[in-house]
This record gives C-alpha cells, sequence and structure tokens, in this order.
C-alpha cells in the first residue's frame, strides 16, 4: 500500500512540530512539508498533491476556510483550532474530524484512522468542505472580505472596495477597483453574507454597492439604468427600483 | 465645573430669599420704630431689596473668576475689595434716586441722607456673606464632582480588570499557549519550563484579590515583559520586542492594566496578521512633568482589515480622560506600515510610601 501523503499548515511552528512529532510515529504516513500561511498551502497542495491536510482555521492574511475556497479539488482536510467553538458544533457532523489545541497523540490517530477510511473509500471531499465552510460562514456574519485567485495569485478584496456583482451561470462576478474576478458562489450567498444596507440586488443577477451610486436613469416605462461612479451602467428590474427608492429614502431620514 | 451657573431655577429661588429677607427687615424695622410711615416703608424696603438681588449676582461671577486656587491672596483681596466698593454704591445710589423720584417727600429725602452711610455698610456686609456662600456653593459643586469621578473611576479599574482577565482566559491566547507548552514538553523542556512559569506570572497579575488604582510603571512593564515573552515563544522568530525605558521613568504611578491593551492590539492585529517579522517596542522617557510612552509595532500593510480595531484604543482614552480629567493624552499615528501609540502620562509627584 502507498504511504498517504500529508501536509501540515499552520502558521505557529510548535504546533507545527507537535503534530509531525505525533504523525512520524505512523508509518503509514509520509509527511511532505509544512506550510505557515494559507497562500503557501494553495501553492503546496496543488504542487505536492497531498492525501490529507492538517489545516489550522486562525492564519495570517487568509483563513483556513477562506484557503479552501479556492481550491478546486481539496483533499481530506482535518481541522485543528484552538476555540471557535461555532465552527465545531458544525464540524461535528460534517468534518472529516477536527482537532482541538492541545491536543493528545491518541486523538490524532483516532483522527488518522477516520482520514485513511475516507482516503480508501474514495469519496468526494468537495461537497462535504462547502457545508463546512458554509457552517462556519454563517456563524460568522456578514463578510469583511472576499478571498479570489486570479492567475497563480491570490487576492484579498475588502468589501468596500467592491462595485458591483454579477452572476454569470455557477459564478459570480466581482467588479472592484482593481479589476474584476470570478468566485464559484451564487448570487444568493453574496446577498446574504453581503451587508443589506450597503449592497443591493437591483437586478437578478446584479448586486450593487451603494456608495458607488453616481446615477439612476429612466429607460423605458418600466426599466431603468444604474450609473456607478467608475462609469459601469447597470440595469435595473422593477423589485430592483423598489429596492432602490427605498433605501435613497431611508438615507433622507437620517 | 464650567458649566455650572448660579442662574439655575433652584439656586436662583434660595439666592432671592436673602435679599426679599433684607428688604422685609429693613421696612419692618422702619414701620415698628416709627422712623416712616407704613406706605414708605413698603416702598423703600422693596426698592432697596429689589436692587441689592439684582446687584448681588454680580458677585457670582467676581466669585466665579477667582479661583482660590488659580489667584494669589493679594489679587483676591483687591478684586474683592474693589467688586464690594463698587456694587455697594451701585446699590445704594441707584437704590437712592429711584426711591427718590417715587417718594418725594422731604421727611423721608433727611432718613436717606441720614442712612447712607448705613447702608453702604449693609452693602458691604451682604457682599462678604454672599462670597462666603457661593465660595461655598461652588467648594460642593467641585467635591460632588470629585466623588462622581472617583465612582466612576472606580468603576473603569473593575472593567479594566475584568477585561484583563477575559483576554487572559481568551481560548485563543490561552490555548495556543497551552498548545505550544505541550509541543515544547516533547521538544525542548527548559523552555516549556520557561513559559509555564511566564504564563503562571502572567495570570497572577490580573487575578490578584487587591487592585489598586494606579501602579509603579515598572510592575506594568513587567508584566506586559510577561505576555510578550509568552507570544515570543509561540511565534518564534516572526515576532521580536524591544523596550528602552529611562530609569528615571520606573517610578512614575500609571493606571493599573493600562499598557496591555494597548500590547494586545499590537500582537493581534501586527503579529498575528503578518508573514513577515513584526517588532513591537516600548519607549519611556521623561520630558517635564510628563512620562512619554511609545509603543510601536510595524504590519503588513497588504494584511485585508480585521473586524475590532480601536475599542481597545477607545477604552484607554476614556481611563486617561477619568484618571486625568485630560483628553489629549493619547496620541495614535498609523503609516508607513507602522503603528505608534503615545501617552503622556501625567507624572509630577513621587510615589506615595504609606
Amino acid at each position: 500500500m502507498n504511504k498517504i501523503k500529508v501536509l501540515i499548515i499552520d502558521d505557529e511552528k510548535l504546533a507545527r512540530d507537535l503534530l509531525k512529532n505525533y504523525l512520524t510515529k505512523d508509518s503509514r504516513l509520509e509527511i511532505l512539508g509544512e506550510c505557515s500561511n494559507g497562500f503557501e498551502g494553495v501553492l503546496a497542495i496543488q504542487e505536492l498533491k497531498p492525501d490529507l491536510v492538517f489545516l489550522d482555521i486562525q492564519m495570517p492574511k487568509i483563513t483556513g476556510f477562506e484557503m479552501l475556497e479556492l481550491l478546486s479539488d481539496p483533499p481530506v482536510i482535518v481541522f485543528s483550532t484552538a476555540y471557535d467553538e461555532f465552527a465545531i458544533r458544525a464540524f461535528e457532523t460534517n468534518a472529516v474530524d477536527y482537532l482541538l489545541k492541545p491536543y493528545p497523540l491518541e486523538r490524532v490517530q483516532i483522527a488518522v484512522e477516520k482520514a485513511i477510511k475516507r482516503i480508501q473509500s474514495g469519496t468526494g471531499n468537495k461537497e462535504e468542505m462547502e457545508i463546512l465552510s458554509q457552517a462556519h460562514e454563517e456563524n460568522s456574519g456578514l463578510l469583511t472580505r472576499i478571498v479570489v485567485k486570479s492567475g497563480s495569485k491570490i487576492r484579498i478584496i475588502p468589501v468596500e472596495t467592491i462595485e458591483y456583482l454579477e452572476s454569470e451561470d455557477d459564478f459570480v462576478m466581482i467588479y472592484c477597483k482593481e479589476g474584476h474576478f470570478l468566485k464559484q458562489k451564487t448570487m444568493k450567498y453574496f446577498e446574504t453574507h453581503l451587508d443589506p444596507k450597503k449592497f443591493i440586488r437591483i437586478h437578478r443577477s446584479c448586486l450593487v454597492n451603494t456608495s458607488q451610486l453616481a446615477e439612476i436613469q429612466q429607460y423605458g416605462k418600466e426599466s431603468w439604468i444604474l450609473l456607478t461612479k467608475q462609469g459601469a451602467k447597470l440595469k435595473i428590474s422593477k423589485s430592483g427600483y423598489l429596492a432602490l427608492k427605498q433605501f435613497l429614502a431611508e438615507g433622507m431620514d437620517n | 465645573m464650567e458649566q455650572t451657573s448660579i442662574l439655575n431655577r433652584y439656586s436662583l429661588v434660595f439666592y432671592w430669599i436673602v435679599p426679599i429677607l433684607m428688604g422685609i427687615i429693613q421696612a419692618s424695622f422702619n414701620l415698628y420704630f416709627e422712623i416712616l410711615p407704613w406706605g414708605i416703608s413698603l416702598v423703600d424696603g422693596a426698592v432697596y431689596g429689589f436692587l441689592l438681588g439684582t446687584f448681588g449676582m454680580a458677585i457670582w461671577f467676581v466669585v466665579r473668576y477667582n479661583s482660590p486656587e488659580k489667584k494669589s491672596f493679594a489679587q483676591l483681596l483687591t478684586s474683592h475689595l474693589s467688586a464690594a466698593i463698587i456694587l455697594s454704591l451701585a446699590w445704594v445710589y441707584s437704590a437712592a434716586f429711584i426711591t427718590r423720584t417715587l417718594l418725594p417727600d422731604p421727611k423721608y429725602l433727611a432718613y436717606q441722607e441720614n442712612q447712607l452711610s448705613n447702608r453702604i455698610f449693609i452693602g458691604f456686609i451682604f457682599y462678604a456673606l454672599m462670597v462666603m456662600v457661593f465660595y461655598l456653593y461652588i467648594f460642593y459643586l467641585k467635591n460632588r464632582e470629585k466623588t462622581e469621578r472617583e465612582k466612576e473611576l472606580k468603576q473603569e479599574v473593575r472593567e479594566a480588570v475584568l477585561s484583563a482577565l477575559k483576554s487572559q482566559i481568551n481560548p485563543h491566547f490561552l490555548f495556543n499557549s497551552l498548545n505550544s507548552i505541550a509541543s515544547l514538553t516533547l521538544s525542548n523542556p527548559e523552555k516549556a519550563h520557561e513559559m509555564v512559569i511566564a504564563l503562571s506570572d502572567f495570570m497572577r497579575y490580573s487575578l490578584r484579590k487587591q487592585y489598586s488604582e494606579m501602579v509603579a510603571l515598572e510592575e506594568e512593564i513587567n508584566h506586559v515583559r510577561l505576555y510578550l515573552q509568552i507570544e515570543k515563544i509561540r511565534f518564534g522568530a516572526k515576532m521580536s520586542y524591544s523596550f528602552q525605558i529611562e530609569p528615571e521613568c520606573l517610578n512614575c504611578q500609571i493606571p493599573t492594566l493600562l499598557l496591555q491593551p494597548l500590547f494586545e492590539n499590537a500582537v493581534k492585529y501586527g503579529v498575528y496578521e503578518a508573514s513577515e517579522p513584526v517588532e513591537v517596542s516600548l519607549t519611556a522617557c521623561k520630558e517635564g512633568i510628563h512620562t512619554i510612552l511609545t509603543i510601536t509595532n510595524n504590519f503588513d500593510s497588504e494584511a485585508a482589515p480585521v473586524k475590532g480595531e480601536g475599542i481597545g484604543l477607545k477604552n484607554v482614552q476614556e481611563r486617561l480622560r477619568l484618571v486625568y480629567n485630560s483628553n489629549n493624552l493619547l496620541g495614535i499615528k498609523d503609516g508607513d506600515g507602522k503603528f505608534v501609540v503615545t501617552i503622556y502620562l501625567p507624572c509630577n509627584k513621587q510615589p506615595t510610601k504609606d
């Protein structure tokens, strides 16, 4: 049997050392390497193609969850975390496993057994990971930033810099100062995870940042066009127009 | 203190009791000893009483702008003497002018001429009485304000202690530290030993039973040093820290646990979010009556914004305001990849030892 290839991603060296110490005791495992942040993690996963990743959640720049969003075919994941009890509750039903720091050797061995079973049965991991990261996002409230991949680069877009979002089939195109980026999420997801006081759905396929609004023009009897500060023209539907009107009226009251 | 005035409704009612009483006494005196007929007595008492009250209100302002803490005794004496003379003369002569126009009775005029020096004397007495009452009133207000501020301060200390505790039982800090210790017991037991002791000492400081409002800067610095020592073990080469303290600052008194939230911020937004090494530093130097504390950390300017920034800083500002009654003791500079917090700590007295 081939050895199971393992990657460790954690920003603290001592935490990585502890895991390495535990994992080297298991001869079925081969440790490919370790990464200290999510950027390195994405590259290493694409390059080394590990079967199993031990992933810390709270890391500099991008979290473990955000890192996972960037992978199209993620390996089996075991999360490790020192806190975040909400996420933990979600993992209990969905995760391959999660480890609470500090963890004993026996606990890691259980996680490894589960992971090996999962790898050998060959069941897909992608769907479960999505449920997982959704559960985390629901608990963490509104988005403050969105992590996207453009070419080989990873970009962090603060939500304030977004101009508008437009749906394209199964994806959403995010338009912001630096250009536009594709993200594999639904419009519904962004509608519920962006601050409804700042982002308004003006059309079935378009969510606009109200601070970027420059002008609204009547176009036909029941159609309007919105001009953003950067000069983009966006179609407004009837219900979108009502939502905009309500937003502007509230703005005047205050 | 600046906003308080005698000119609100309640104090004004109390204030007018005195001049009205003096008018009544004057009228009754003249009636009882049959010096003047009753009509003239009443008008005379009413006019003098009313004008006494009106001019008397000016005394409040003289008292307000002659605070005993700011003026010398000679200055106080000169302003009150001149105000007493001016106000008494103004009172007596304006009252005489009005009563003479109202009551052109030769007998009354003679009486008034006779009474002139007596009346001026009464003006002086009234002035002295009012000055005393007003100074007492101001003293009372200041005292009340002081006790209120002391109460608020005690509350603030409790809150600072609570939030310090909260950050230590903050699972992120505690369990990651314990995880580091778990790791070190296998790889480097001596370092594990060092970290357990640092963590214990660190927690002991905020779990003490007795809290005083102020501690010596030296004690606060030792506490912060433990915190940085623990984080340094966790983050290794990613983090470094330095202290540059002038020895004469060490005795300076500082509000308890004022510095810890600032260092927590520095580590949270500097070290946690960066992939490059971050340095946290503290300098303290004496400048006049102030000890200037500067806390600096560099940060990764590319790191995306994190939630929650600013609350810790606001709390520190609020505490400085309560303790020193001043709003401009905290400076924040954010730029060039550096975050700098400066505290101007008033430190003019040596700690009292009892």
